[in-house]
């Protein structure tokens, strides 16, 4: 755990996410038409509609937006995941299709089941990458 | 189609009396019994069988809105519809009969195994069976309104009794075995079992709410649900519920007092064995 808060903080230093502000799922109708593909992948991110990852986990970024409720505690907190996932085409995978590594686990198989686009994954793996 | 795997099924139930399809004896469904609460005591340590009749409300990662649903429990909103039901209750027939004539099981036996039809009974059904047979129309919707009131009103007089379905019989067993199944396979685009949101993640947030624990399902319904109310209507039956939570995970539901979930229902009241009943409750 220190590893990766370590890891974190090392990242925070070269990666855009610190800078970011961050929308609410209200705000991200305005904020995706800014074309930036990391803001993109938070808000299909945090979408309910779509990718609605914060029904299961926190995500650590900072500020986090005021008027955004918390995830929930059902899997892991999405933090340092460069440092967990150091090939991205693993955390792709993961969420592509949860259940090759884990066949019992809670999290839906998004790309598999077609609960994402295959565009919309790689959006959000792009933003987690940076956190 | 359809129809053909129906038949299918209904020849496989009625099958298993006499075959070895899948059986599962009397013995394990105890130590099903017995994992099953013991999973959920360990779980929330504190609370005793009897807490889970609250639902939701008993566990501690609940207890920030507790009070709330304590003081609404103290002057329910569905009083005047709880008075209305004991009315509709003693509200003769046209044979003079009324529904108090019913010949109902104790509610805390319920779903009740029929070994002459190989059917489960429910209050539901039997309420319906008991106005055909006395020449009254029969309630259609059997998820919520007027049949959830009277089935709340039923069960009601029983509170406080114990949860104690009979599944002595291998038919009975068999319901129990496809409820169980049902209760542990994932389905839908979210693929999410029941136990997966209310065996291994009960106590859990999704977002803001508290997923609730499998031990209890059942026991304080048909419920007054604040969501339901929003819309309009209210009250539900578990089958309600039931269909609702299959819509969640993005599955097709089944039909209210269909084998699956009478199957379902059979399964979670097994469960509950020792658990008293608490109808109606205030769900949100």
């Amino acid at each position: 755990m220190l590893a990766a808060m370590v890891l974190m903080g090392t990242a925070s230093v070269s990666t855009v996410a610190v800078a970011m502000e961050w929308p609410d799922e209200k705000a991200c109708g305005e904020a995706v038409k800014s074309g930036d593909k990391i803001i993109k992948g938070w808000c299909t991110a945090i979408s309910r509609r779509a990718g609605n990852c914060l029904g299961c986990h926190q995500a650590m970024v900072s500020p986090w937006p005021e008027k955004l409720a918390p995830g929930g505690n059902i899997g892991p907190p999405l933090v340092a995941m460069k440092a967990r996932f150091p090939n991205r085409e693993d955390l792709r995978a993961q969420i592509w299709d949860p259940t090759v590594r884990n066949p019992n686990t809670s999290m839906p198989p998004f790309g598999k089941h077609g609960l994402l686009t295959e565009e919309q994954i790689d959006s959000i793996v792009d933003w987690l990458m940076t956190i | 189609m359809k129809k053909l795997v129906s038949l299918a099924f209904a020849a496989g139930i009625a099958m298993v009396g006499a075959s070895a399809v899948q059986a599962i004896s009397e013995a394990e469904i105890k130590k099903d019994i017995e994992e099953f609460q013991g999973f959920f005591l360990k779980r929330f340590p504190g609370l005793t069988l009897e807490d889970f009749s609250d639902g939701v409300n008993a566990l501690p990662q609940y207890a920030h809105r507790r009070a709330n649903w304590e003081i609404n429990m103290e002057f329910p909103q569905f009083e005047p519809e709880m008075d209305k039901a004991a009315e509709e209750w003693a509200a003769p027939f046209q044979n003079g009969k009324s529904l108090a004539d019913c010949d109902l099981a104790p509610a805390q036996n319920y779903p009740v195994f029929d070994a002459a039809s190989g059917d489960l009974r429910t209050v539901e059904g039997d309420i319906n069976a008991c106005l055909k047979a006395n020449g009254e129309e029969v309630i259609k919707n059997v998820k919520r309104g007027k049949m959830a009131r009277l089935v709340a009103h039923y069960k009601s007089q029983f509170n406080g009794e114990k949860m104690a379905v009979d599944y002595s019989d291998p038919g009975a067993q068999a319901w129990y075995e496809k409820g169980r199944q049902f209760y542990w396979a994932k389905r839908g685009q979210l693929n999410f079992s029941c136990a997966d949101c209310h065996v291994h993640n009960s106590g859990n947030s999704a977002r803001g709410d508290v997923l609730s624990a499998g031990l209890g399902h059942g026991v304080g319904f048909p419920v007054w649900r604040t969501k339901w109310q929003v819309a309009g209507k209210p009250w539900g039956t578990i089958h309600r519920r039931y269909g609702g939570c299959n819509n969640q995970v993005r599955a097709d539901g089944f039909k209210a007092q269909g084998e699956e979930y009478k199957a379902l229902e059979f399964y979670e009241s097994v469960m509950n064995t020792g658990v008293p009943l608490k109808v109606p409750s205030l769900r949100q």
